[in-house]
């Protein structure tokens, strides 16, 4: 277990700039979780903690160490890509082996059947340890690949989106496998995945890249309530963020700089109870157009009367007007960013 | 535009039956899904409404007319696909005019309809664009644009979202949703995403194995599910099986799991001794420090607007519980379960059909008879 540094880095492909100054600092048994859409420099940034690809400039540390020059099989890292691959030939207890039977770290083989037996329990394939790996279903080859990096308790494990080629029920068990797993043996875990679900629910910290740089770090909490940009709010949360111009909410008080006003679905309340004497709850007069059943929530789409904007609301049930009818909303929490996108808060 | 009606519809591929005995209609101007997991027949349902495929038995009826044995080009429909072909040579314009132009309608009108489609899909500023180098959504709205210019009787759309990321899905969803609010065309969309199904239709018929399980709106499918099958399909995190076995009376409202006691809304009739499941969703399990039904946490995973709780429970199966995101929970506290008693549902663990409870009956005298396909 290592802690890992990323100082200044920059890597360019041709004229395109696909990592951009990133400095991260992840401590020991830190879970971070690289978020952003294609082309943002998540999977770039792996690659160069790797050592796979060569930064143009800047420094990467690994338990204060520079492994900037450093090949990458002596850099101590793991890698598990998005496609897991295995050897066909092998059996899974022999591919789990595999990277422990390497000449560059000799192990017994007593030793190697201990850790492949510890890692297969852990992972809850040790009844398939003697099969085929090509007679797995997806998850249990995606579980081996996964078992693969443990087995060799590096100072880093990198994942590249791990998890993206499942479907939804065993991404959703996996994932709280994997959360469980990184807890309990306290690995240094960077991560790439553009699945806001999984950087929530995984992470210790997020950070998220847009452009090759890295435009917030904070914990999930920190990340979805106090975005430090539009992009930013708008990639966490489900449903979206309403995003309105500033004349679509006029009551609303807010700073001459504020051009773009975000509210989430839960903080635009219907019919609810404006505390008097609070003029940023003036209540606002919307028409509901259309009612969305999502699960457990209720989406009630609006179009506010005096601007013609729409905005989604998340309802109660016993809340549910019809669609046509008229309602007062209040928007009990919202954030403000000015004409560039970047947060405006107010001044203390 | 037109209402679609199947009826007794069946195909087999050699032993395979794909789609066994389907009858359904789609009502004029709805948004009708086809859910289900990959290899239920929701494709080969679709391709044979549009006449991709023939049945083996069985009728489709296009407005009043049976098109069964036409052909494709013969039924007044548009087909949308996942991987949407745009003509690489033409330009957004042509393309979008090009089921017009080879129908050989008049310069004038053309201009009109394309114009028009162009429009309502807000991609007027694109038409003289060559169609090389449209982002992803726009060559969508490119494809939706050649679909709904021919103004057909009804547009068939197979995952016409599959091949984009999660995100922008989201966003093309409420954008197609829109679309068909705009233009009250009766829609047959054919998905495996019980979100998309759930966020867009009107009506959703739920398909395992070639037969519909289920019918109905989203709102009934998701809170009184026919089948284990339905319930465990909608929904994410899925809804909570809680095994037991059990003779019940007729008007129980309690039943025993191990050697705790969770509660049911009245039974409708009286069960022999069999294998139940006991089935709530995990919005409506809370966590109650003084409740009977203990559990250890064994996993917490925030989302911002609420947080999943995992849980053992002490008669051995795993929950999950939604709750909101300050209550208090880390992975090692033993809580107490609270199921919402007037939100269960009680399976059937063989079958796999629900049992009726006072929740259906209740239900039912609300919204009518319409809905449920039991079979």
């Amino acid at each position: 277990m290592a802690n890992l540094k990323i100082s200044d880095v920059s890597k360019r492909f041709g004229t395109a700039s696909a990592v951009r100054d990133l400095n991260i600092d992840i401590a020991t048994g830190e879970f971070i979780v690289l978020l952003g859409p294609s082309g943002a420099g998540k999977t770039t940034t792996l690659r160069l903690v790797a050592g796979l690809e060569k930064p143009d400039s800047g420094e990467i540390f690994i338990n204060q160490r520079d492994v900037t020059q450093i090949a990458p099989a002596l850099r101590d890292v793991a890698f598990v890509f998005q496609q897991y691959s295995l050897y066909p030939h092998l059996s899974v207890y022999d591919n789990l082996a595999f990277p422990l039977r390497s000449p560059m770290r000799p192990h017994t083989e007593g030793v190697i059947r201990t850790k492949v037996t510890a890692v297969a329990r852990t992972l809850q394939i040790e009844d398939k340890l003697q099969s085929a790996a090509t007679k797995l279903s997806g998850g249990q080859m995606q579980r081996v690949a996964i078992g693969r990096a443990l087995v060799r308790s590096p100072s880093v494990y990198l994942m590249d989106e791990p998890l993206s080629s499942l479907d939804a029920k065993l991404r959703n068990d996996l994932r709280l496998e994997l959360k469980r797993i990184q807890e309990d043996s306290g690995a240094t875990m960077l991560y790439v995945t553009h699945d806001q679900v999984e950087a929530l629910t995984l992470a210790t910290r997020i950070g998220v890249l847009d452009q090759g740089k890295l435009v917030q770090l904070g914990t999930p909490q920190q990340v979805y309530e106090d975005p430090a940009s539009l992009s930013v709010a708008s990639r966490l949360g489900s449903p979206r963020i309403n995003v309105l111009p500033r004349a679509a909410l006029p009551h609303l008080q807010a700073p001459a700089s504020v051009a773009t006003i975000g509210v989430r679905a839960e903080h635009v309340k219907i019919n609810g109870h404006a505390n008097a004497g609070d003029s940023n709850n003036t209540p606002t007069t919307a028409t509901l157009t259309r009612i969305e059943r999502l699960s457990d929530q209720y989406l009630m789409h609006l179009r506010l009367q005096d601007s013609e904007h729409d905005l989604i609301a998340a309802a109660e049930q016993s809340q549910l007007a019809r669609p046509g009818e008229t309602l007062q909303l209040h928007i009990a929490q919202s954030l403000w960013f000015d004409a560039q996108g970047q947060r405006v808060r107010i001044s203390e | 535009m037109a209402e679609i009606r199947i009826q007794h519809l069946h195909k087999a591929f050699a032993e395979f039956t794909a789609v066994k005995d389907s009858t359904f209609t789609v009502n004029d101007g709805e948004f009708f899904c086809l859910l289900g997991p990959s290899g239920c027949g929701k494709t080969t349902t679709l391709r044979m409404i549009a006449g991709l495929e023939l049945p083996t038995s069985g009728q489709i009826f296009l407005g009043n007319e049976d098109v069964t044995f036409k052909r494709a080009s013969a039924r007044d429909i548009a087909f949308v696909f996942q991987m949407f072909a745009l003509y690489p040579h033409m330009n957004v314009r042509q393309n979008i005019a090009f089921p017009l132009v080879s129908q050989g309608m008049s310069r004038a009108e053309i201009a009109d309809r394309v114009a028009q489609a162009a429009c309502t899909l807000q991609i007027t500023e694109l038409l003289d664009k060559s169609v090389s180098g449209l982002a992803s959504g726009d060559r969508q709205r490119v494809a939706l644009g050649r679909a709904i210019v021919r103004k057909p009787l009804a547009f068939l759309m197979d995952e016409p979202l599959g091949a984009l990321d999660a995100e922008f899905r989201e966003l093309m969803c409420e954008e197609l949703r829109k679309l068909h609010d705009r233009l009250g065309a009766t829609t047959v969309y054919v998905t495996h995403d019980q979100r998309e199904a759930m966020s867009m239709a009107d009506t959703i018929a739920i398909m395992n194995r070639g037969v519909i399980e289920q019918l109905g709106a989203p709102q009934e499918i998701y809170e009184r599910p026919a089948s284990v099958f339905v319930a465990d399909f909608m929904g994410s995190p899925s809804m909570n099986f809680i095994p037991t076995r059990a003779a019940l009376e007729r008007g129980a409202t309690a039943l025993s799991v191990g050697d705790a006691q969770v509660l049911l809304p009245a039974l409708t009739e009286a069960i022999t001794e069999r294998a139940l499941l006991y089935g709530v969703r995990p919005e409506h399990v809370s966590l109650s420090n003084d409740a009977k039904f203990r559990a250890e946490v064994t996993g917490v995973e925030y989302l911002g607007n609420c947080q999943i709780v995992t849980v053992n429970t002490a008669v051995g199966s795993t929950l999950r519980a939604k709750v909101d995101v300050r209550a208090p929970a880390k992975r090692g506290d033993h809580v107490g379960l609270v199921f919402d008693v007037s939100q269960v549902s009680l399976f059937d663990a063989d079958s796999g059909r629900a049992l009726r409870t006072a929740r259906d009956d209740a239900a039912m005298s609300r919204v009518g008879t319409r809905g449920f396909a039991h079979g």
